[in-house]
């Protein structure tokens, strides 16, 4: 306010201010709906996260690489979680990612693809096929489609290779490793209303069954030491079959390359027991997979003749054939699960590979193991037992530890202290090892409580800690040895996230504590209450608060308390409409933790410390409650406590599994997705599914996060 | 207002003519690492202009001390106030906007915390005008355009592209190496199996967005984009008397090292974007360079100023002369991207100055009221084209914009953002 003209914003003026101030609390939450069936997410393109990438990449091949050295963006961060739902591979991505997946292609090569595919003594054909049906389904996170297996033989061709398999393997490794199939995760589904066309309409879709059998080389002809029956244009292979049964319902799956010669590919032409089966076009220089069903042919001894037949083209002596195998097996229908008649027509169903990938990043932040990947194959991701049975096992593992520890560190904001300014002079001991330590402290407290001892998840507020030698003399722990992270119990002044000293210190100045961030954060991280931004256009009101700080300090005999201060800076509308209840009270409360996170009675000058708090509002910003209590401590038994809490786990774990809040995607960016009614009542659902599932667990978190992967959000989407 | 002719097409024309007479420069190629690092020299394009044709987008958070005694604005005459000051040298160079009002595409008062994008005219529009350059101006470079941070990551981005904030590179070192790189002996088969798999991905995104139809399209035009990028760059014509000072360019002699938990240094770092993004435009890498100093949380704080909290504490602290001290710090920054290219070089040695345009933007007007009017917003550079040295009103900020486009001869191709070109600007 300029000093000539205090009155300047009058009664109207600070009325406006504060119906702007109120119209950022958000509205009443939609609630779950059980009457309409089922729920359905949203569909998404999910690129992977920076931590997702590599663990998918050291994964995979055992490479560990550090995405950021190479220029990997940082992630997009939507409402304090990575989230790159919406992230476009620009220039800068797409640089990077290329760079790095020949990085990993030569580090493959250093451990002789180890893991990858043990091409000794194979042709390059040979070493396609191992590539593709021993490794890059692995990085696509579902079997490669015959034209995708027809792209990665090509890479394998002479001219690129040179017929080394080395230089096949390195190319189709870089290849993979930046291909869109690799970087991003599809929850894209496929449409309700096209299973049921093809279940109903299509032709029926076979796949080789067990009983097959494979011949090549000389088996079929070529000349020893060759791996392919070259056939002349007019010139055949035949052979008398004797070692497979035909069954009347067999296919037969023919592997070949051609000569492209005077303007046309080959043609071939099977003929079985003495019947033309079809003839094909065989349009690649590199071998490709060719299946052909055969009907109404039983018993064995069958001839069977492959043919390079004449096409419209005209006659090249050139146009060769090469035969790489021949594949017989009985025939096994595909079966297309009939989706569920009350889904949706235009909803979309997760793949079980689809499905197998959510499971494998939600739960352990990397690509499907095995295991995982095996059940999709077998589509064994279908009842919930199967995915519960899934999702139990990755939770049991480290790699779920580890991932759980990133999502504690991205909810608390727990990396904030690694580069919040402190000033070394009052601090001198704040070092980069202790501010790593505390970052450490807040993962390792949430991943005891998450998964060991059936905890509940509000012991995140109790009076341990996990602390190395080094933090617990920073905090004056006595008893902690070494640099591993021990958990330390009973502590008097400290103990869980809340008093946790990334919290305290990364919420707060650089001298001096920040009561306003301590106290949005505890509103926004741990009840998920919303705060309001500072509205815009008030100068008027800053300027006289500003003004007068300084006359208020000399009053005060020239030093006062942090507490006062900003207790001074923002009396008065418009700030108080916020600071007197939403902010300050439970903010101030906090004032016995110094900026860098340590106890403290007296502040740095030597002024009595005022920790006496209020939480007013406990379950939403406005509900009126109110809870006293003197000190961060008291404030961490508070929290542990309310109900907010406990669903405030539920409603970030949710938005860390499913790249989506349950009511909003992001309450301030202007190009966010809005979510409709009908969106946001199945997540309350899920919301009120994974509380009901804690509650009945000792409100353990992971009895939440099993309920979410059950959940029909997950299976079942929408375009939205 | 005079409208410049070297539009869009006729730089293609030229660009395609010089890069047919050139050749494959096969030997640079091998010299060169393959997803950058390809020196260009005097590339073909920038033969076809002699005007602006390079355009620097810089962000500064949270205005400036403007409210009450304007601290940031000159006066008619050109007296600096205490947060311009540091432009003195260079202040010949600028225009200098009064009256700048942070608005949305409707004109509606928008300046405050969050959409930082609102800073490049992103308030209302899916695309920010560097985007919008990038899609222009920046078509035929080897990189469309350079996104340059300094402590910028983590609260929001001063770039937005089809409505996704875009994140900024803030390592200088990655950033640099991204263009200048190592030096990888890329055989010609080397080249050609690096071109296999960016057609295998092309096929791979063409098939996924035919799978996947209206979904997704536009993000996936924006992968396959940025694979096809990758591909002309290894088959783009290098003309074989590449300017040594762009083949192995002296940078960072220093030895500085990166370390993203330090916050103490934002000095080097904005010193060494700084010269990265004036030896790509040099070596016409790229002509779009967008630069981020710090965020609207401004968590960026400056050891060797007398205050040395973070950049919000001195704007919120109510401590007296704070705002002025930190605000001013960052127009040094400025002076020292301005006396750079003034310094420099291009290719006709000519100073890189006159065919570069600087616009420094934000998305607040006075920090600590989170204001919309009297913002610091201003131009410098571009040589004759520009009527440089004064104090113009201005209106939206988003004007700015609209005169940028008319200086650069984009105005047809490059949606209005603002009311149009400002009066008085372009001479």
């Amino acid at each position: 306010m300029p000093t000539s003209n205090p009155g300047g914003c009058d009664a109207n003026c600070a009325s406006d201010i504060t119906a702007y101030i109120r119209s950022w609390v958000p509205q009443q939450e939609v609630a779950c709906e059980l009457n309409t069936g089922f729920s359905y997410g949203r569909r998404q393109l999910r690129l992977l996260t920076r931590s997702e990438y590599v663990n998918s990449i050291n994964d995979l091949i055992g490479f560990e690489v550090d995405a950021s050295t190479f220029g990997v963006p940082s992630n997009t961060v939507i409402e304090s979680f990575a989230n790159q739902v919406f992230t476009p591979v620009t220039q800068a991505y797409m640089d990077a990612y290329v760079s790095i997946a020949e990085a990993a292609a030569n580090y493959a090569e250093s451990q002789n693809f180890a893991g990858i595919a043990d091409c000794t003594n194979d042709s390059t054909a040979q070493c396609a096929n191992k590539f593709i049906n021993e490794f890059a389904y692995k990085a696509y996170r579902r079997p490669l489609t015959p034209d995708e297996a027809a792209l990665y033989r090509a890479l394998f061709v002479s001219s690129l290779s040179e017929g080394n398999n080395s230089e096949g393997l390195k190319l189709a490794i870089r290849s993979a490793l930046s291909s869109p199939h690799f970087l991003y995760r599809s929850e894209m589904g496929r449409r309700v209303s096209d299973i049921i066309d093809e279940i109903d309409n299509g032709d029926p879709v076979f796949t080789p069954g067990e009983n097959s059998v494979t011949f090549s080389g000389t088996e079929i002809g070529a000349n020893a030491g060759e791996d392919h029956n070259s056939i002349n244009l007019y010139q055949n292979y035949g052979a008398t079959q004797s070692q497979y049964t035909f069954t009347g319902n067999d296919i037969i799956t023919i592997v070949a390359r051609g000569n492209f010669a005077n303007e046309a590919w080959p043609s071939l032409q099977l003929r079985v027991d003495n019947s033309d089966v079809d003839t094909i076009s065989v349009n690649s220089d590199s071998d490709t997979e060719y299946s052909f069903l055969i009907n109404g042919v039983t018993g064995s001894n069958k001839y069977i003749q492959v043919t390079n037949v004449i096409n419209s083209a005209q006659h090249s002596e050139g146009r060769a054939l090469e035969l790489r195998s021949i594949t017989y097996g009985n025939a096994v229908q595909v079966e297309i699960p009939r989706p569920d008649a009350n889904l949706d027509q235009d909803a979309y169903v997760l793949s079980q590979y689809e499905l197998a990938s959510f499971l494998a990043y939600t739960y352990t932040g990397s690509t499907p193991d095995d295991s995982l990947y095996n059940a999709a194959v077998n589509n064994e991701l279908r009842t919930d037992t199967q995915i519960q049975t899934q999702i139990t096992r990755l939770l049991a593992t480290d790699k779920a530890r580890n991932h759980f520890g990133e999502f504690a560190a991205q909810w608390l904001h727990a990396d904030k202290v690694l580069s919040a300014t402190k000033s070394t002079e009052v601090f001198p001991e704040f070092t980069p090892d202790i501010r790593h330590a505390m970052a450490t402290e807040v993962r390792e407290i949430v991943k005891h409580v998450i998964f060991d001892n059936n905890q509940p998840i509000t012991n995140i507020f109790d009076d341990f800690s996990f602390v190395n030698a080094p933090l617990a003399n920073f905090y004056g722990i006595p008893g902690v040895q070494g640099n591993d992270f021990t958990k330390v119990s009973n502590l008097a002044e400290r103990g869980g996230v809340l008093t946790s000293g990334a919290f305290m210190a990364g919420f707060a100045h650089e001298k001096e504590t920040s009561p306003i961030k301590r106290a949005v954060a505890v509103r926004e991280d741990l009840l998920c209450q919303k705060v309001p931004p500072m509205p815009t256009n008030i100068e008027l009101a800053r300027e006289l608060a500003d003004g007068a700080l300084e006359e208020y300090i000399q009053g005060k005999g020239g030093v006062i308390t942090n507490r006062d201060r900003y207790g001074f800076q923002t009396q008065g509308a418009p700030c108080s409409d916020c600071h007197q209840e939403i902010i300050n009270p439970h903010g101030f409360g906090m004032e016995d933790f110094d900026a860098v996170g340590l106890v403290r009675a007296m502040d740095a000058n030597n002024l009595n410390i005022d920790a006496s708090g209020e939480l007013i509002g406990t379950y939403t910003l406005a509900d009126g409650e109110r809870s006293d209590f003197h000190g961060a401590k008291q404030l961490s038994e508070t929290l542990a406590a309310l109900p907010a809490t406990r669903e405030c786990f539920s409603k970030k774990s949710f938005r860390f599994a499913m790249g989506v809040g349950h009511d909003v995607f992001d309450h301030i960016a202007e190009n966010a997705p809005v979510l409709s009614g009908e969106e946001k009542s199945g997540y309350a659902c899920a919301l009120d599914s994974m509380n009901a599932s804690m509650n009945q667990s000792n409100n353990n978190a992971r009895a939440g996060l099993i309920t979410l992967g059950l959940r029909d959000i997950v299976r079942y989407r929408k375009q939205r | 207002m005079r409208r410049h002719s070297n539009s869009k097409n006729m730089q293609r024309r030229a660009f395609l003519s010089a890069a047919s007479k050139a050749g494959l420069s096969l030997g640079f190629l091998q010299a060169s690492t393959f997803a950058g690092g390809i020196m260009l020299g005097r590339a073909a394009e920038a033969q076809s202009s002699s005007a602006i044709k390079r355009v620097i987008c810089v962000y500064i958070g949270d205005g400036a001390p403007v409210n009450g005694t304007n601290k940031w604005l000159p006066s008619n005459n050109l007296v600096l106030p205490v947060t311009t000051a540091p432009l003195e040298s260079v202040k010949q160079h600028c225009v200098f906007f009064s009256n700048a009002i942070i608005s949305d595409a409707g004109g509606a008062e928008v300046g405050g915390h969050g959409n930082t994008a609102k800073a490049f005219g992103g308030a209302g529009f899916s695309n920010t005008f560097d985007v919008e350059l990038e899609r222009t101006l920046g078509a035929n470079s080897p990189f469309p355009s350079l996104l340059l941070g300094v402590q910028s990551h983590g609260h929001g981005s001063a770039t937005k592209k089809g409505g996704s904030e875009i994140v900024y590179q803030d390592n200088p070192s990655v950033a640099f190496n991204r263009l200048f790189g190592s030096n990888l002996n890329v055989s010609s088969i080397g080249i050609q199996r690096s071109q296999s798999i960016l057609d295998l991905h092309s096929q791979e995104l063409t098939a996924l967005r035919g799978v996947l139809g209206s979904a997704e399209n536009e993000r996936l035009q924006e992968h396959l984009a940025s694979v096809e990028k990758i591909s002309s760059r290894l088959t783009q014509q290098a003309e074989n008397e590449a300017d040594p000072a762009c083949v192995n360019p002296s940078w960072n002699s220093g030895g500085f090292i990166y370390d993203s938990s330090n916050k103490t240094r934002f000095t080097t770092e904005s010193t060494l974007q700084i010269d990265t993004a004036v030896l790509a435009l040099k070596c016409n890498l790229t002509n779009v360079v967008s630069i981020m100093l710090g965020n609207h949380q401004s968590e960026h704080a400056i050891p060797e100023l007398n205050f040395k909290a973070d950049y919000h504490q001195s704007i919120h602290g109510g401590q007296s002369g704070a705002y002025e001290e930190t605000r001013a710090y960052l127009s040094g920054r400025l002076a020292y991207l301005i006396s750079e290219l003034e310094n420099t070089t291009d290719e006709f040695g000519n100073s890189l100055l006159d065919s570069t345009l600087i616009i420094q933007s934000t998305d607040m007007a006075d920090g600590d009221a989170h204001s919309s009017t009297d913002a610091p917003v201003m131009l410098a550079g571009g040589g004759s084209a520009i009527n440089r040295g004064q104090v113009v009103n201005c209106g939206r900020h988003t004007n700015v914009f609209d005169t940028a486009s008319e200086a650069l001869g984009l105005s047809s191709e490059i949606t209005q953002f603002g009311q149009g070109p400002i009066t008085g600007v372009i001479a």
